[in-house]
């Protein structure tokens, strides 16, 4: 290699690096912003037979109108063995004659998202919050009951995703 | 029980037994621990600071995924195959999706706008994978900054895709019939503005990996292929590329629509990890405007042919290729009509490329190792399958 | 090459080989035992350079593995073309000599094999595990013989307790 060869090649990279200095920075500040690049929900619509795009995170199950099918036990069987069905005496509801109810246990599962896709019923969704974490590995057991209730909204101010010719994707302050 | 399906233990002796290094050499083991070697080890034999043996041991991560396939129907298969290749999740679900939809005879019926969708998800993976190949380069080549901006280029990506797929890494997003769900509002536009964005790094990364001097001189004439042994181990991917190979699936035998997409090949003669790592940097350059005119050719329509109930592969056979981001996947699925594969055979450009591990090592320097292990697109992940 | 011509082509070259497409740029050859050495010297004498999977299944049930060698090319007229070259033999004795000599990549693939079925190849030098840990003991894991589901069913007795431990809240 000749010597202003390697000279401009280095002055070249010294430049770019410096240059960089002055870009607006690449890090979100998490937990205190949070990306969510998509916010909506992961639905499947059994009629069409195609999903509905959203963050595949912590399920939500709709007691009102889960039958007890077990076809998302079913569809889990051999991918993560996250789904058991739990019977919910208390939980009654006329379409679910047995009273049972799917519930996840997050240490296993992988976030597929084929159990929402199996539910014929519009009874499971899969919510943007994916931030599980428990002391004790059987508290990520979600039962019935817990999966009912919907997630607690993120203690982050509201981030959304923005792109951007010149930033790329980045959390909107 | 025949006399083959018996273990034999006089197989195994010898064969992992600690030898003592020769009078006046070395072992060096390279890894598991080692931050870059990943999950695999390199047994080293030196002679000072030349390398005189290189013997990849590999299983670290083995975890029978062709075992696993015949226990599992075919969708359930999806989120198993692509978990090993985290980088290139869309590249090595794509030829096992295309297999299955030839033995469920809906090659030709899957909606054009699904194939499109699959072309762009496809790139936006190898995209994802060659920007992280570059942050790695970069800090094995003891040039910190490549990572760190590999990593941020790399996200940016992540969120467009995550955008349609919803998961950041695992998409789980092709399935037989189409993709699992239509692009959300506004996709396309997020989509060509990353690409604008990333245009405009482009030559970021050129300055710092191909015209710093430093770069060159630790890249030039390490680990050197020539091109008939390229073809001869049969490596895959821009490892073959790189010695000079015009070998690509997705022109070779063009599936989803890529034949009406106009890119190129790029190829470079001299063999080493700089062709290679051009080699890469040229492939983003091609991604970003097969995204920019798939994205063009997005029409309304459905995005998938829905199945009801489970699916059955007829009684046959399928051998399905594509190319995916460090080379040629393929799969080779035997199904008996079950809702089970009979016998599925995966292959991936990684396993390939482990061929080429110990000539390209045998005569360099132990300080060479990282870079030329690095620069032959070996994930021991999806290579151990 | 269109397959037809390919097809015509290695019928002059390979007549006892009895090739048939499979579908669109998949051919099939079934050469006998003793012939398969020359049959794959003769694909790369034909251009057919690039050995991309040896895939070894078991027939438990008709007491066969079948030896399918799949060589796809990097040549510009060959480059859509898949060759599959299929052997049945007992599963007594599946032992087939190595194309090692004709395509080095087969080392690495003949050894996949060996470990994962139990399959021998005369001549490699390397059949030794590559994959699986060394203090493997069982049968090979790919046999049909080797059954998965007992594992499964050990994770879901594990799984068992946690189910306990969610009806015991339910009683407070």
């Amino acid at each position: 290699m000749k010597t202003s060869e390697f000279l401009k090649g280095l002055a070249v990279s010294v430049w770019t690096g410096t240059v960089h200095l002055f870009r607006h920075r690449m890090t979100s500040m998490y937990p205190e912003t949070q990306n969510y690049p998509n916010t909506e929900m992961y639905a499947y619509d059994p009629k069409k037979g195609v999903a509905v795009s959203g963050w595949r995170g912590r399920h939500y199950l709709d007691m009102s109108k889960c039958t007890g099918c077990q076809l998302c036990f079913i569809a889990c069987e051999n991918i993560a063995e996250a789904i058991e069905m739990i019977p919910v005496p208390e939980a009654a509801h006329a379409q679910n004659k047995k009273s049972i109810y799917p519930g996840v246990d997050y240490g296993r599962c992988v976030f597929c998202g084929f159990c929402v896709d199996a539910c014929p019923f519009y009874a499971l969704y899969m919510t943007p919050v994916a931030e599980i974490s428990e002391m004790n590995r059987n508290d990520l057991y979600y039962s019935p009951v817990e999966l009912s209730v919907p997630p607690v909204p993120n203690p982050a101010p509201k981030v959304h995703v923005n792109f951007d010719k010149k930033r790329g994707s980045h959390d909107e302050r | 029980m025949s006399a083959n399906t018996e273990s034999n233990p006089e197989m195994l002796a010898g064969v992992f037994q600690q030898e003592e290094a020769p009078e006046g050499r070395l072992k060096v083991s390279f890894g598991p621990q080692h931050p870059g070697s990943g999950h695999m080890r390199i047994i080293l034999t030196v002679n000072g600071d030349i390398v005189e043996d290189a013997v990849p041991d590999v299983g670290y991560v083995h975890r029978g995924v062709e075992k696993m396939c015949e226990y599992k129907n075919y969708i359930q298969n999806i989120p198993h195959i692509e978990r090993p290749a985290i980088h290139d999740s869309s590249g090595t679900i794509f030829p096992y999706i295309l297999a299955v939809e030839r033995l469920l005879d809906m090659t030709e019926k899957v909606p054009e706008r699904a194939q499109y969708i699959r072309v762009i998800m496809a790139e936006l993976n190898r995209m994802i994978n060659h920007f992280y190949f570059f942050g790695i380069l970069g800090i094995f080549m003891g040039h910190t900054t490549p990572i760190t901006w590999g990593m941020g280029d790399r996200d940016y990506l992540i969120d467009v895709a995550a955008s349609a797929t919803g998961a950041r890494v695992t998409f789980s997003y092709f399935v037989p019939g189409g993709v699992r769900t239509d692009l959300p509002y506004g996709f396309e536009d997020k989509l060509l503005k990353t690409c604008d964005y990333l245009e405009s790094r482009i030559p970021a990364y050129k300055a710092y990996l191909e015209e710093n001097p430093f770069a060159r001189m630790r890249l030039t004439g390490v680990g050197v292929i020539k091109r008939s042994d390229a073809v001869a181990l049969g490596l895959a991917g821009p490892t073959l590329r790189g010695s000079g190979v015009k070998s690509d699936v997705r022109k070779d035998e063009p599936y989803s629509l890529y034949d009406t997409l106009e890119f190129n090949i790029p190829t470079r003669e001299e063999g080493d990890a700089m062709a290679r790592m051009m080699v890469h940097f040229e492939e983003v350059k091609e991604s970003l405007s097969i995204v920019r005119q798939a994205a063009k050719k997005l029409r309304p329509g459905p995005v998938k042919v829905p199945l009801r109930g489970q699916i059955r592969g007829k009684v046959g056979e399928a051998y399905a290729r594509t190319e995916g981001a460090r080379g040629m996947n393929s799969y080779y699925i035997i199904s008996d009509g079950q809702i089970h594969p009979y016998r599925v055979r995966v292959n991936t450009g990684d396993s390939r490329n482990l061929a080429a591990m110990r000539p390209v090592l045998i005569g360099g320097k132990v300080a060479d190792v990282p870079v030329a292990h690095w620069s032959l697109d070996y994930w021991p992940v999806a290579s151990d399958r | 090459m269109k397959d037809e011509e390919l097809l015509g082509l290695i019928q002059t070259k390979l007549p006892d080989t009895t090739p048939s497409i499979v579908y669109s740029h998949r051919l099939k050859l079934k050469p006998y035992l003793e012939k398969l050495h020359d049959t794959c010297s003769t694909l790369l004498s034909m251009g057919f350079d690039h050995l991309q999977t040896i895939c070894v299944t078991d027939y438990p049930q008709t007491g066969e593995f079948e030896f399918n060698y799949i060589i796809g090319s990097v040549q510009d007229s060959l480059k859509e073309n898949i060759i599959m070259v299929v052997l049945r033999l007992p599963r007594a004795r599946p032992i087939v000599p190595t194309v090692k000599d004709v395509w080095p990549a087969a080392v690495q693939l003949e050894r996949e094999e060996f470990e994962m079925l139990g399959v021998r190849f005369e001549g490699n030098p390397e059949l030794k595990f590559l994959y699986l840990p060394e203090d493997w003991n069982e049968i090979p894991p790919l046999l049909k013989d080797y059954k998965l589901k007992r594992w499964v069913d050990e994770e879901r007795d594990r799984h068992d307790l946690v189910i306990e431990r969610v009806e015991h809240e339910r009683e407070h």
